[in-house]
């Protein structure tokens, strides 16, 4: 049971790159926390600055109240799944499991009674006297994970622990780790650069770009109230249409491309150009034609639930994405005319990418 | 079981043929030579010679020369070895800790490599010249009367030191390729787990190096065995009477010094019977213990 509160928590590498530009967050108790973003956000520096494998340049990490800047990892009361496992390769996968505790001095039945506990719950019971080599990929996550469970540590950390498993299994395991989190209430951090994870294991989201956190929120509030064109098109998949627009002389509108016009209910002065983002899944079919914008089909990609069809529209081939539910069939080059919600559009400075 | 069958071709017969030349000419035959050789007693001068069984291992076996070179060898091999492991293993850790200029270290703890044998101990020679060596020098000046001309000790120390420095370059060339093939998350789950750095080097680091250390056992035994010939040969000639003699040192003096051929061969045959055995040995009960 614990907190995480980093304070103007910056990192600067020796070759002079300032991987992380100040990031203050406070991250509650029993809280799951993930960390998303493309490659080089500095994500994963984030969480090995938690755990204390890389140093802080400036500003303060605190677990519960106390500072741990200066503390060995080891003494910081954190677990870490890693990407690849990390897991011995000469030890049993109950020597695995063990060898943290047996380094802190805990007594042999203390050790058996939670090894063995962990053993049960990750489903790993026939596995404790085999050595890594000898399980799958998935299994051996598991056992990484059994070694983080039985330390019963403040706080869990995940460096991408599910990259280098197939995709079936990923599923499954992502689904183990929220249930396990959920039954055991410790905190965690969670770093990640698939969205779906990202979505779908987050209390709360941190969504990072360039060493800076974007934006920070629940999941649902991330994906309903982007705060820049840079969140907007990470999260979300096919990801968010942007729309070059002005806003029209009566500000009801928004004019785009070749002079569709988007409705608009903000207060936004006349001739302001901004960005318009519209979800895939947020435009809808017009039958009469009298949609607000105007495009041609250029590919289709059925899903069986889902199809996705990309089009192009005004005289400089911009491109938009829709998706729509069940199976649809239009021919290339046909013109669709798509209609969208006032709510369901968001607005961006052109120059700053912050939503308006 | 079923058997895939390849059309049998030639050439790959002739593609290793200069190889089983090559072991035939330099190892088969003259290793059968040195059997047949040991059967033999021939007169000085090689004119004739006769066939008498195992007379010339009973020699070898209750000559006290021999059991000496041999104790020798062991205590040398076993020194040899377990010294340059662990100072090449300690100097790879330290050298991987490096992150400032760690090239340098690194090219110059390898230089040793580049060293032949001889002229290692050429080099051993200078250094305790008893009249302008630097290291007979200071040895003296501390206080101990160091003479590895007279006193057997002393000159077994100074084959040692030689023959020690100048495998540790080797050593810590494995050591350190050994140490940058534990994938770094390993080590970084062993900082989570384990405080103290001593504890984790012991339990993780060095169970991980366990087949480098073991391949390195083998090569260093083989290499104290053999390679260290160059070294006494040129150092110490196996004085001070032959207590610096190690086996083969021994076969080298006894057959082409001593002219005693029969004799000599003899030596070589117990040392392929010593050296098959402790491979053997080696690779039955230890290799087990250190592949993970």
């Amino acid at each position: 049971m614990a907190t995480v509160t980093l304070n103007r928590a910056e990192k600067t590498y020796d070759n002079g790159f300032k991987a992380l530009h100040g990031i203050d967050l406070h991250i509650g108790d029993g809280e799951f926390t993930v960390l998303v973003g493309p490659s080089g956000c500095g994500k994963s520096t984030l969480l090995r600055m938690i755990a204390g494998l890389e140093s802080i340049t400036n500003g303060e990490i605190k677990i519960d109240d106390r500072v741990v800047n200066n503390v060995a990892p080891a003494d910081r009361d954190i677990a870490m799944v890693f990407q690849n496992y990390a897991l011995y390769p000469h030890m049993t996968n109950y020597a695995n499991m063990a060898y943290g505790l047996k380094n802190r001095g805990y007594s042999k039945v203390e050790i058996d009674t939670r090894v063995r506990d962990a053993a049960k719950i990750l489903q790993l019971d026939d596995y404790l006297e085999r050595k890594p080599q000898q399980l799958s990929g998935g299994q051996r996550q598991r056992v990484a994970m059994g070694r983080a469970i039985v330390r019963e540590p403040k706080v869990f950390l995940f460096d991408e622990p599910l990259s280098n498993l197939d995709a079936k299994l990923r599923v499954d395991m992502r689904l183990e780790i929220k249930n396990l989190q959920q039954r055991l209430g410790i905190t965690s951090v969670y770093v990640t650069h698939d969205q779906v994870e990202a979505m779908t294991l987050a209390d709360r989201l941190i969504v990072m770009n360039a060493g800076v956190a974007e934006q920070i929120g629940t999941p649902i509030e991330i994906y309903e109230k982007p705060a820049s064109l840079f969140v907007a098109s990470f999260i979300g998949s096919p990801s968010m249409n942007f729309l070059n627009g002005t806003v029209s002389d009566d500000k009801s509108h928004v004019v785009i491309g070749d002079g569709s016009k988007i409705n608009l209910d903000h207060q936004i002065e006349s001739g302001r150009e901004l960005v318009v983002g519209v979800r895939p899944e947020h435009f809808t079919l017009t039958v009469d034609g009298s949609g607000a914008l105007k495009a041609r089909v250029r590919m289709i990609e059925s899903l069986g639930a889902e199809t996705l069809v990309y089009l192009e529209f005004g005289e400089k081939n911009e491109s938009v994405t829709l998706r729509m539910q069940g199976t649809h069939q239009f021919a290339k080059g046909q013109e669709l005319a798509l209609a969208t919600t006032t709510d369901l559009v968001h607005l961006f400075d052109r120059d700053s990418g912050k939503r308006l | 079981m079923k058997r895939v069958q390849f059309g049998h071709s030639p050439v790959p017969y002739f593609f290793v043929a200069p190889q089983i030349l090559i072991i035939a000419i330099f190892f088969l035959w003259p290793a059968a030579q040195a059997v047949y050789q040991s059967f033999l007693l021939e007169d000085a001068f090689g004119m004739s010679s006769q066939f008498v069984w195992f007379r010339n291992f009973e020699d070898v076996l209750s000559s006290s020369s021999w059991l000496k070179s041999a104790i020798f060898t062991a205590v040398f091999s076993f020194l040899v070895a377990f010294i340059s492991i662990a100072i090449s293993l300690f100097l790879a850790v330290r050298a991987d800790e490096v992150i400032r200029g760690a090239k340098s270290y690194k090219t110059l703890l390898m230089w040793g490599y580049a060293v032949a044998p001889p002229v290692a101990g050429l080099l051993g020679n200078m250094l305790f010249n008893p009249l302008m060596g630097d290291l007979y020098k200071l040895f003296n000046s501390f206080g101990f009367e160091f003479n590895h001309i007279q006193n057997a000790n002393d000159a077994a120390f100074v084959v040692t030191l030689i023959a020690v420095w100048k495998q540790v370059s080797v050593n810590f060339i494995f050591f350190l390729s050994g140490l940058q093939g534990i994938p770094k998350s390993v080590t970084e789950a062993a900082t989570l787990d384990c405080k103290s750095a001593e504890r984790r080097f012991w339990t993780i680091t060095f169970p991980l190096l366990a087949p480098t250390t073991f391949f390195l056992m083998v090569i260093n035994l083989t290499y104290a065995f053999f390679e260290t010939f160059g070294i006494i040969d040129v150092s110490t000639k196996g004085s001070p009477g032959g207590a610096t003699a190690t086996l083969v040192y021994k076969v080298y003096v006894d057959g082409f010094l001593g002219a005693d051929m029969g004799g000599s061969s003899a030596q070589s045959v117990l040392l392929m019977i010593m050296v098959s055995v402790l491979t053997v040995f080696q690779f039955r009960f230890i290799e087990r213990k250190v592949h993970y």
